[in-house]
């Protein structure tokens, strides 16, 4: 069943065509990858799918009761503390408060820094603090926009595991990542974005190297055209 | 937007344009001051426009100004010219006083008190204290005292029953008032003695540091009256 | 309705946790003292005195809420893009704005509940000390329509800071026209008032008359000094004038507010 689906989405500005005519489907326990350059429209994708930028043109079908979404953080709130950030998500997906705490350790964050207010906690802390807040409440869709910026090694590897073990509870993933390993390791199928059209769509089967490699070949190629 | 909730602001604005137009039709006229204004310094206009909403504080504002000016004024010795420029300005101090808040207690105080005893100034206090005695529509004080001057400054009689008639309605206003207002208008001179009890009436009004000038008069007055003897 | 409850309610906490509000609310608190401090200047009607004081800073302080508060948390919304967080599905950009104004709203109506209390305080302190000949014109209602007024008049301010952030870019387009606007609130009921005066308009451009009453139309009348410097003085207040003043408002807040959902609800983010 498709959590989320997309036609010929298109999303045009004055001098530019971000997008142009993308087709995209993210089902029940499936996580799908967008890799591409920077400005290819990875990120507008993302946004347009949720409604944060208005389409030109295109149908979207989405599940709105459950979505999770973790921004490419250029800010967080500074005065509230992780848990009555965290504690918010919960109370829109309708789950109680109570569980703040549990989605706050489920991404390594101390009992310590639960109760300081963000502001104070380092880059990586708040990362961790915003990838709980994507996650809580356990929703069907998880949409990630560079979810391991910020993260160190052990940050980043906790963190693919916990979406893997969502991903296994049958949530739907749609990640964005400039990291191709970690795409290999969570996603099911890649979607090679360049100048807002899907050039290639990569199956990942093995989540071995080769299929890092491959993807890297791809990106070096649509990348110099 | 889905339509029925487009549809649903699409009313409330219009809603609220209408309640804000009719509102500001009818509430633009409210204001309580603004037949007082009858010349516009800068002074005025810049001040009005730092206290904004808040015209209460600006006429406080002028009183400590005045008597900040004053208390400078009278403890220094001053040449003739620089005394005028300093009554033009405090003044200046009352007549602003009065435009942000004409039921000030304190600015017929000081006109009645200090610019009033100050020959080039007297009509022009008498007349701000009236023009405030028609605002402070409860108190018989300060056009009783505008009248007295009136009468003992200016000998003009005519302004010092209209005054005193205007005391006379208000209520609490002493006998006094109504009888001075008929001696007046029967063009007899006020005596000696209701003038020393009008000054010292003055002198509990006003804090220690005005108290001089008024003493000065009183003592004038008793020699008079015991020369007269 | 739940997500509107649960944004305003987090957008409270939000703006309480900041140090400036917590600053600003010290100073409420502070306030009647600086209001008797001053008043000590003077030797009549000192109630009167105290309670211009309050009613000056309860505009002050509601207009340095907004600027020092509610501007840098909504600059940060939708110029850091931190709405993203707030605006998953399935909540609407309508139940963001609103939750997000009705926080800001409730953090009004605490500033303005202190600022009630310290100049009800003041007017029970002159009931008790004033001599019986100097307590005219002294009465609870003074403190009720001081805070008031200063209340729904921040409000709309406050709808009107929303409606600019409904197309603000950034932050700092957002802080400069919500200071335009605050200085227009400010500026404008003296600079009509003295429009009135047939002395200072000699020679003034008709063009430049018409310009003015242009724009004080697009605003709402924020002459509430005058209710409160009549009541001050214990002239009895005109409550239907009162209550249109207060209607003019709540139009003039619903007009901001509802122009800003249509705009914001259009706009790339």
């Amino acid at each position: 069943m498709a959590l989320l689906s997309c036609q010929g989405i298109k999303k045009h500005y004055r001098h530019k065509h971000a997008l142009d005519g993308l087709n995209l489907e993210v089902k029940a326990g499936e996580a799908v990858g967008l890799l591409g350059i920077n400005g290819a429209g990875k990120s507008t994708t993302i946004k347009t799918l949720l409604g944060l930028v208005r389409k030109t043109a295109g149908h979207i079908s989405l599940d709105e009761s459950q979505v999770g979404f973790l921004p490419e953080l250029a800010r967080m709130p500074e005065h509230i503390t992780p848990r009555s950030f965290v504690a918010l998500a919960l109370r829109i997906r309708g789950r109680g408060t109570s569980e703040a705490d549990a989605a706050l350790a489920e991404t390594g964050l101390g009992e310590e820094h639960m109760s300081r207010h963000i502001r104070l906690l380092s880059k990586g802390l708040r990362q961790r603090v915003a990838l709980a807040y994507a996650l809580a409440g356990s929703p069907r869709l998880i949409v990630l926009d560079e979810p391991m910026s910020g993260l160190d090694a052990i940050g980043r590897i906790a963190a693919l595991e916990l979406l893997k073990k969502r991903k296994a509870a049958g949530a739907g993933i749609l990640i964005c990542s400039h990291i191709v390993p970690d795409l290999v390791r969570l996603t099911d199928q890649v979607l090679l974005i360049h100048q807002g059209v899907v050039k290639q769509i990569f199956p990942i089967t093995s989540h071995d190297m080769d299929e890092v490699v491959m993807l890297e070949q791809a990106l070096r190629h649509w990348s110099s055209q | 937007m889905q339509r029925r909730s487009l549809m649903a602001v699409v009313f409330v604005l219009c809603a609220g344009v209408s309640l804000h137009v009719l509102s500001r039709h009818y509430t633009s006229v409210y204001s309580a001051t603004a037949h007082l204004s009858s010349q516009a310094p800068a002074a005025f206009l810049v001040q009005s426009v730092a206290a904004g909403p808040a015209p209460g504080l600006a006429a406080d504002y002028n009183i400590i100004a005045f008597s900040t000016l004053f208390y400078e004024a009278s403890s220094r010795q001053l040449s003739q010219q620089e005394k005028m420029r300093a009554y033009e300005y405090l003044f200046n101090y009352i007549d602003q006083a009065q435009r942000f808040d004409p039921w000030f207690w304190d600015v017929y105080r000081l006109a009645i008190g200090i610019t009033g005893f100050v020959p080039e100034y007297t009509r022009k206090a008498i007349l701000l204290t009236e023009r405030g005695a028609h605002q402070r529509n409860w108190d018989w004080e300060p056009p009783f005292l505008a009248g007295f001057l009136a009468h003992s400054l200016l000998n003009d009689d005519r302004l010092a029953v209209r005054l005193l008639q205007l005391s006379a309605t208000r209520p609490g206003a002493p006998p006094l008032a109504l009888g001075l207002a008929a001696k007046f208008l029967a063009g007899e001179k006020g005596s000696r003695q209701e003038g020393i009890t009008f000054l010292e009436y003055m002198r509990r009004l006003l804090p220690k540091e005005y108290h001089g000038y008024i003493e000065q008069r009183i003592a004038r007055l008793k020699s008079q009256e015991s020369e007269e003897h | 309705m739940m997500h509107i409850k649960n944004l305003a309610l987090y957008s409270f906490r939000e703006l309480m946790g900041m140090l400036v509000v917590r600053i600003t609310l010290a100073v409420a608190v502070l306030l009647p003292l600086a209001a008797w401090i001053f008043s000590q200047f003077f030797l009549m009607e000192l109630t009167k005195v105290q309670l211009d004081v309050m009613t000056a800073g309860s505009y002050l302080l509601g207009m340095v809420l907004i600027l020092i508060a509610v501007v840098p948390m909504l600059g940060a919304d939708i110029g850091g893009r931190l709405c993203y967080f707030y605006l998953m599905p399935p909540v609407s950009r309508s139940e963001y704005m609103l939750g997000r104004f009705i926080g800001a709203a409730l953090l009004l109506l605490l500033l303005f509940a202190v600022l009630l209390a310290g100049s009800e305080a003041l007017i029970a302190m002159a009931l008790e000390h004033a001599p019986a000949d100097r307590r005219y014109g002294i009465s609870w209602e003074t403190g009720l329509i001081i805070a008031g007024t200063a209340c729904y008049q921040s409000i709309t301010l406050l709808a009107a800071v929303f409606f600019i952030a409904a197309w603000a870019t950034g932050f700092a387009e957002l802080l400069l026209f919500s200071i335009a606007a605050c200085a227009l609130f400010w500026i404008m009921p003296p600079v009509l008032e003295a429009m009135k005066n047939p002395f200072l308009m000699v020679g003034v451009p008709t063009w430049i008359v018409s310009l003015v009453h242009g724009i004080a139309w697009l605003l709402p009348e924020m002459n509430a000094g005058q209710f409160i410097l009549a009541a001050l003085h214990g002239q009895a207040t005109d409550y239907t004038m009162l209550l249109l003043h207060f209607l003019g408002h709540a139009g003039y807040a619903l007009m901001m507010l509802m122009a800003c959902l249509l705009m914001f609800a259009r706009r790339d983010l």
